[in-house]
């Protein structure tokens, strides 16, 4: 229906400019040398708009029909593009899925062979092979996390619990690694009775992102400190390491996904993981309405990771 | 002590065998969870240790058959998945589940989450 309507109005325009031009003409005929030169030259020029008036039209008609034509493409290149990120999703869930199983069986079988006899060499190469799998299983494990982020599948329980549980049901297990690493390790006494709403195994999955991502940046003989307290309405937790630092130009773009700090001269240090655990660590604390930031007075001077998520989220 | 298996992958299965056999368990592996079903309603068993995704029928169905039958219905059930977020774990202690386990695991976890259900059997006896 708008589009007769747009191809008739320009066509009717035409018509009616015709008849102008034809009226005008007629007209001049009759009164012929009566008029002034100047009347006709008016006429002329009349005559002239209308003309362009109509081509003006036509051109504004054939412009939209462009338009039209490229709104279509558009449209099919959206679509196109969501069937793409569609895809994309699913091939990661995919992946993800079929590398595990196999992973599974090379773990289980090396440490199945580690018990039998074998040499203490052949024993360290197995230790390897499992040590590297793990490696693996965490990066797949933080791949799926995306998957399920990007297909926004990503849930949050909402039940009420003690704060202190999110350090609580981790800190062993940190405490081991910074041993295994030489770094010093301290959890500053836990709250008692901060009670908020959230995801417990998800918010202790942030916080042992953060405590692991210390230890790793904390050179030997250096510390590390966790703290969780209530501030106001929020429960907060804190992680200070003194360890490489960060450049004040990135500490909000670590959060990103797959970034990796530019301003580290440490190669090996700079390489080291894949920038995701951040990224889902912000994506989590955003699903309870929290902010997760990082501060440092500069590169080489420890830096603080923190989180602070309001009771009721 | 017998351990009813039902993984589709047959690497995985052979070496989830090895572990129990070693650790003196008898096994009984099976591809997938219709041919599970068959043999728990034949021979039984005392512990089930299931994989989530499997052609024919899945982990969580066979467990829903294990839940609502008269015999079976006590069975301790540990699943097994590749996938590890909490919302599956949880989806797994929902639908009866006594225990869950996400692939890679370490061999002796496995053991010991199997011994925990074990002892389970034992106390209640």
């Amino acid at each position: 229906m708008e589009f007769a309507i747009v191809a008739l109005g320009p066509m009717l325009l035409m018509f009616l400019a015709a008849g102008a031009i034809f009226v005008m003409q007629v007209t001049g005929f009759m009164q012929n040398s009566s008029f002034s030169r100047r009347e006709q030259f008016s006429q002329n020029l009349i005559k002239q708009y209308v003309m362009e008036i109509a081509l003006a039209q036509t051109q504004v008609f054939q412009r939209s029909q462009d338009l039209e034509i490229l709104t279509s493409r558009l449209a099919l290149s959206n679509q196109e593009l969501g069937r793409l990120n569609d895809m994309k999703s699913k091939f990661l869930s995919m992946v993800v899925h079929d590398v595990r199983t196999p992973l599974a069986s090379i773990r289980g079988f090396s440490e199945l062979l580690m018990k039998k006899n074998v040499g203490e060499k052949e024993a360290q190469y197995l230790k390897n092979i499992v040590g590297s799998t793990d490696q693996l299983g965490h990066l797949i494990a933080d791949l799926t996390d995306l998957a399920m982020i990007e297909a926004g599948k990503l849930k949050m329980e909402k039940t009420l619990f003690d704060f202190a549980y999110v350090a609580r049901d981790i800190l062993p297990a940190m405490t081991i690694n910074a041993q295994k690493r030489g770094v010093e390790f301290v959890a500053n006494p836990l709250p008692e009775g901060v009670m908020i709403t959230g995801d417990r195994f998800r918010l202790s999955q942030v916080l042992m992102n953060l405590i692991n991502n210390a230890i790793k940046f904390t050179p030997v003989g250096k510390r590390v400190e966790v703290t969780l307290r209530q501030e106001g309405n929020k429960a907060c937790a804190y992680v200070k390491d003194s360890g490489i630092g960060i450049h004040r130009s990135e500490t909000a773009l670590i959060f990103e996904k797959f970034y990796q700090a530019k301003h580290q001269k440490d190669e090996k240090l700079r390489k080291q993981g894949w920038g995701l655990g951040l990224s889902i660590a912000g994506e989590i604390i955003r699903g309870h309405n929290g902010i997760i930031k990082a501060t440092s007075p500069g590169l080489g001077k420890g830096s603080t990771f923190y989180f602070k998520i309001p009771f009721t989220s | 002590m017998k351990v009813l298996l039902a993984d589709d992958d047959d690497n995985f299965r052979m070496l989830l065998s090895e572990i129990l056999q070693d650790e003196g368990f008898e096994v009984s592996a099976h591809e997938n969870g219709q041919l599970a079903w068959e043999a728990l309603q034949a021979e039984g068993a005392d512990i089930a240790v299931l994989d989530v995704n499997m052609p024919e029928m899945g982990g969580f169905e066979l467990l829903k058959l294990i839940r609502e039958s008269n015999s079976l219905a006590g069975l301790p059930v540990l699943m097994m998945t590749v996938r590890s977020a909490v919302t599956d774990q949880v989806e797994g202690y929902d639908s009866g589940a006594d225990d869950y386990l996400a692939k890679p695991f370490a061999n002796e976890v496995l053991v010991a989450r199997v011994r925990v259900l074990e002892r389970r059997i034992l106390g209640a006896a």
